[in-house]
Formats: C-alpha cells, structure tokens, sequence
C-alpha cells in the first residue's frame, strides 16, 4: 500500500511546511477547544466543590447524573444546541447557527460534566482531616471550597485537561452545530471527516498528527498533575 | 449529651458546664469518646440527643460563623496544607485579619513562642510528626480565640519542647484568659499545667477530680468503673 506511505510522507510536508489549511483548522480546533474548557471550568469547578464538600439531601442523584452526563454522546449535544439555535428555535435570532460560537456552546456543555465530575472525585480523595481542618479553623463557605479546591489542584487540574481533550477530539458537536465551513468552523476533526470522505489522504493524516500531538501533550499534563509531581526549591515533593 | 456512630455510642450521659477561663484535661483510654466529645464541644459533630449551648446560644446542626470561629480545635492528626509552615498559619488567620502586616506580626510571634521560627519557610509537608504537631498547635494559637480545643496536643512531641508548650498553655489561660480543654492520654501534662482532669471511659464523663494527686486516684476511678 503505497498510497499510505506516500500520504504520510505528504503529511509531514504539509506540517513542516505550516500549510495554511492544515494550520487554520488547528486555529479554530483551538480556539473553540480552548474556549469551551474555560467556561466549562467555571461552571464546572463550582458546580464540583458544591457535589464535593456539601451535604445535603438529593446530593447522591445529583453525582449520579452528573457521571452519567459525562457519557452524553456529541451528537446528542449538538442536538439538543440545534434545536436552541436553529433559525426557529428560541436563540435563532441570536444567529449563533454555523459559528464558532455554537461549537464553543455545544463543546462547554461536553466539558462541563466531566470537569464536574472529576473535580468531585479530586475533592473526595483528599485526606478526610483536611475537611475537618478547614472546619476546625472556622474556615467556611466559599472560602473553605477555594482552600480545598487547591489543596486538590492536581486533581482539578486534570479534569480540565480531560475537559479540553474531549472538547478538541469531538467531532458531532464542530459537524452539527459549526457546519464545517472553511476558514470559519472547519476543526481538525471536521476537516478530517472531510478530507478523508474526499480521498485526500495526505491532508487528513497531516491534521490526526497534529491532533494526536495535542491529545499527547494534554494526557502528558494529566499524568504530571495526576502524579502531582512538582518541583518546588529544588526537590520533588 | 449522646453522639451515636449507627449502634455504637461514642459518646453518652455527658452532663457538663465549662466555664470561662478553665483549664480541663479530658483523659482516657484509646476509643473512650475524647475525640469526638471534643469534635462536639468544636460544633464538628451535632450531639445525637441532648444539647449543647454556647454563651447563651444553642447549638444545632448549623452554626452560626461569629460562634464557629470563637472556638478551635486542633485535631488529634491534624493536616497540614500544601505551602510554607508560614503560609499555614496565614491562611488560617487571613479570614480573620485583613491586614497582612498585623498577620505577619501575629504569626512571627506565634512561631518564635513554639520555637518554631527556623521553620517557617520549610514546605509544611517535609515535616516531621511532631514538628507537625506544633506546626498545628501554633496554628489554633494564632487565631486568638476565646475557646481553644486541643485533641492531643503534646503527641509525637519531643521531650525537649514539651515545656514551651506548657508554658504557653499556662500563658493562655493565666493572662489571656483562653478557656483551654485538652484531651490526652498524659495525665501528668494535666498536672504540669494545672488543669481540672475529667476522665472519660466507653463514652461516659467519671466524676471529677482536681489535678493535684489525681492521676492515681483516676486510674484506680478508671479501673472501678471498668470492672
């Protein structure tokens, strides 16, 4: 099979040499991949620390659902932002349909129960008696959750790299609700899809390598913070 | 006051008044009840039955912040946050005291009491278990609450600090008028300090003996209501 080795010899031309198309779509995967981890941090981390280190009644069914979101399919999220934003849907004169906004929207709604989720279980493993130290201190509310949050930070940080590597590999949510328009919302997944459905090999394979780059970069960070390895004054604590 | 754990009772018939300024020393065997008596008495853990007031209040499952931050508790293992021995006792005093210079000041003085100054720039986490427990003792110190809860607090210490501890227990109670409770399986640091010794056995408070002389007579109290 000649035609691979040809591609991929092509691809690696097309990296080296910034081919502009190949680079536009790493721009967009970016911006929007980057864009909806922010906000699904902010939502998620709070939503997190309150399933975390509150108790309260309902508390169980709502970690349960959030887990279960965290298996939504992509194509279901693009959906359900369709309908919102479809010309005959609530949002429809907001004109958010085939933009970069809508795949920000719809890849948010991706990576928020998993930064959720997640941030529930960094906060979960921490030492029970740093919870109580908090407490004992009269250390409370949003004050305390800051405090736990960062002793947790390994953790919560690795949920959002979780977070921002489902957001930059989907692709149902940049098809549906981005429409894979050219220099506008074509992501490296869509323009995947494209080139491959298109016979053009060597473009296709050019972007999964730089895709697969970024998802290695980003499962790197996991495990540095996973392991919560840190050098501070010269030792590794 | 009772506190259940399912059907096991930690803590149970507990009938007391503390007043402002005393000194006790809560002692007993290991799983007797101290920790989670003084995880009550720190507004942790609601009693199951009975209730407990504080300067006229009564204390339910929710308590209110002014009452919550008059009373710490140095847990018997207590946790170190990540950051200098320094940056634990801020954190601990920064949501008490806006201003950073009297914190600074506070914790500095705090430090050198519990000899602890060459520390304060080490990762509170290389500690060693008793330069921890000092570390968390000058910790609830520098708070300055009216009510200070001490959950073992000279375990795992060395010899050679024991007595800038006591001291400054005494300081505590004898100029700043700090109403101490302390549990501990050293009935002769009750004694040192000058402290009112309450022994607790499977959950219940024995009846009370001064310090002086009771240590002795305690563990004999101990040993009658064991058999």
């Amino acid at each position: 099979m000649p035609y691979l080795a040809d591609s991929f010899v092509e691809a690696l031309k097309r990296v080296v040499g910034l081919d502009p198309y190949v680079l536009d779509a790493v721009r967009i995967s970016l911006t929007c991949a980057v864009t909806a981890t922010i906000f699904g941090t902010l939502i998620g981390v709070p939503i997190g620390a309150a399933l975390g280190l509150k108790r309260f009644r309902g508390r169980s069914a709502a970690v349960i659902g959030v887990n279960a979101l965290m298996a939504t399919p992509t194509v279901v999220v693009g959906l359900l932002v369709y309908s919102f934003i479809c010309r005959r849907g609530p949002l429809g004169p907001l004109g958010l349909l085939f933009t970069p906004s809508a795949i920000i929207i719809g890849q948010a709604l991706l990576v928020t129960p998993i930064v959720a989720s997640l941030t529930i279980s960094a906060l979960q493993q921490l030492s029970p008696s740093a919870v109580k130290t908090v407490a004992t201190l009269g250390i409370t509310g949003v004050r305390s959750a800051l405090i736990l949050l960062r002793e947790a930070r390994a953790g919560v940080g690795a949920a959002v790299v979780t977070g921002f590597a489902r957001a930059v590999g989907e692709v149902g949510v940049a098809m549906m609700l981005g429409g894979n328009i050219l220099y506008s919302t074509r992501t490296i997944t869509t323009a995947i899809a494209l080139e491959t459905s298109k016979g053009a090999f060597e473009v296709a394979i050019a972007l999964g390598l730089i895709l697969l780059f970024i998802a290695y970069v980003a499962n790197l960070t996991f495990q540095v913070l996973q392991s919560g390895t840190l050098v501070r004054d010269g030792r590794t604590i | 006051m009772c506190r259940r754990y399912g059907p096991v009772e930690a803590v149970r018939r507990c009938s007391f008044a503390i007043q402002e300024g005393d000194l006790i020393c809560i002692t007993g065997p290991n799983g007797a009840g101290k920790s989670t008596l003084m995880e009550m008495l720190a507004f942790l853990l609601p009693p199951s039955q009975g209730e407990l007031w504080f300067r006229g209040h009564h204390i339910g499952k929710r308590v209110d912040d002014r009452l919550a931050r008059r009373v710490t508790l140095m847990l018997q293992h207590p946790y170190l946050f990540d950051g200098s021995v320094q940056a634990n006792l801020d954190m601990a005093l920064n949501a008490r005291l806006a201003d950073k210079s009297e914190r600074h000041g506070r914790v500095s003085r705090v430090l050198r009491q519990l000899d602890l100054e060459h520390l304060a720039h080490r990762p509170a986490k290389s500690l060693s278990v008793g330069e921890r427990q000092r570390v968390a003792l000058a910790r609830a110190i520098c708070l300055k609450t009216p009510v200070l809860l001490l959950d073992e607090p000279t375990a795992n210490v060395d010899e050679e600090h024991l007595p800038a501890i006591e001291s400054l227990i005494r300081r505590l109670r004898g100029e700043e008028g700090v109403t101490i409770v302390m549990a501990t399986h050293d009935v002769s640091l009750a004694n040192r300090v000058g402290a009112d010794v309450w022994h607790i056995y499977k959950g219940s408070l024995l009846p009370r003996l001064e310090a002086p002389g009771g240590a002795g007579d305690l563990a004999e109290e101990g040993n009658r209501y064991a058999s």
